[in-house]
């Protein structure tokens, strides 16, 4: 994620929508609308948090450019913007949520904001293990005795302990729907 | 059987997350049940170990008479898996492999749905049997991504949480690593009089000394 806002990123060929979408979120976000696959491909990038994504575009359906931005190595999250409630078919994609058209405000609202906290969930389970791998060399390498004095090692301790104390708030804050996204997230981006 | 009698321990709350730590052949399954029976009054167990029954029956010995639907489990052993869900219970669930984490955690949030949203007896309790046999199937970074939302998911309903891990077959450095999850933990030992004992680490400042059960 940006320091900034975070950036949605709008694929919707019906322009009046994509423009009344992009109206309510540009208050609180970067907004970036396109209305075909083809462009939004090219849109893409690293910036880019969450995407919606409708699932029937005039060039390509929202399931390629789904697969097409996985391939390309993005970790967005990304919801499918359909007019029918998902079936089996749907769930079978890999998409992260579905705005059932129409939407009102407040659950297009709604919906960003649970895909942004799983992200920043993301992001810091990442650093959290990292800090506890850290931990446990140190603490596999020098007698307790010794770390007890261990600046570096008190201060690593502090910023875990804050660190899991903002995780658990953000968890704190989760649907279950929202913990299933993210055990279905395990093991992505993990080296072999 | 001392713990059996207080069954309670003093440092522990109903709401506390633990890790139940010790070489094999020293009360570890036995604890987290009797706990999980003594401060809950229902409670959901995820077992790599043993099969839904055997670990309903394990449980009834220390909780006595509770109906299955009371007893949720996650049964990773049977090695039985349906599409829809015939076998499955309302209570019962079952996951092909402890290999399959993401599986663990999406059939226990359909049961974490129902014990919070439907049954209403009490204080919900979790537990997990155990980790150990997770960290055979799968890599320490993966295992620790599921405890993190594991125990969040725990914490943020208010529940109690027990693990268990095998300290002989578990490197240092990832037991310790896993231990930043849970809230205190519990280390397990049979003492030279061939008694089992544990002690409490993590609750209060200093460890508590060891004790018989």
């Amino acid at each position: 994620m940006s320091e900034d806002r975070p950036t949605i990123l709008i694929v919707e060929d019906e322009e009046e929508l994509a423009d009344t979408f992009a109206r309510w979120l540009e208050s609180d976000y970067k907004v970036i609308k396109v209305y075909s696959g083809e462009v939004a491909l090219q849109t893409m990038s690293e910036d880019v948090d969450v995407v919606l994504l409708d699932r029937r575009l005039p060039d390509l359906s929202g399931g390629e450019v789904l697969e097409r931005i996985r391939d390309a190595g993005y970790e967005c999250r990304v919801a499918m913007i359909t007019a029918v409630d998902p079936d089996f078919d749907i769930l079978e994609m890999e998409f992260d949520d579905y705005v059932v058209k129409p939407v009102l405000q407040d659950d297009l609202f709604g919906i960003v904001e649970r895909l942004l906290a799983l992200q920043t969930y993301d992001e810091q389970v990442k650093q959290s293990f990292g800090l506890a791998s850290k931990l446990a060399i140190l603490e596999s390498e020098k007698p307790s005795e010794e770390l007890r004095s261990n600046e570096e090692y008190n201060e690593r301790r502090e910023e875990l302990k804050k660190l899991r104390e903002q995780i658990d708030s953000t968890l704190a804050g989760f649907e279950p729907d929202a913990f299933t996204i993210a055990y279905r997230d395990l093991g992505h981006g993990n080296e072999k | 059987m001392g713990i059996a009698d207080e069954a309670r321990i003093e440092e522990i709350s109903a709401s506390d997350t633990l890790l139940i730590a010790g070489p094999p052949m020293t009360g570890k399954y036995q604890l987290m049940l009797q706990l999980l029976a003594s401060y809950c009054d229902q409670s959901i167990v995820i077992s790599t170990k043993n099969q839904a029954d055997r670990v309903r029956k394990d449980y009834r010995q220390f909780a006595g008479e509770v109906s299955d639907e009371y007893i949720g489990v996650i049964d990773c052993v049977s090695h039985r898996e349906t599409i829809n869900d015939v076998e499955e219970t309302p209570s019962t669930k079952y996951v092909s492999s402890p290999q399959n984490m993401t599986g663990i955690g999406v059939k226990f949030t359909e049961l974490y749905s129902r014990f919070h949203d439907d049954l209403d007896r009490g204080q919900t309790g979790v537990g997990l049997h155990s980790i150990s046999q997770l960290l055979m199937h799968s890599d320490i970074k993966t295992v620790y991504q599921f405890l993190q939302v594991l125990t969040g998911q725990i914490r943020s309903a208010g529940w109690m949480g027990i693990a268990v891990v095998e300290t002989a077959v578990t490197d240092d450095e990832n037991l310790q690593m896993l231990q930043h999850h849970f809230d205190g933990i519990i280390e397990t030992r049979e003492n030279d009089a061939g008694q089992r004992e544990y002690r409490i680490k993590g609750l209060t400042p200093s460890a508590s000394e060891w004790r018989e059960f």
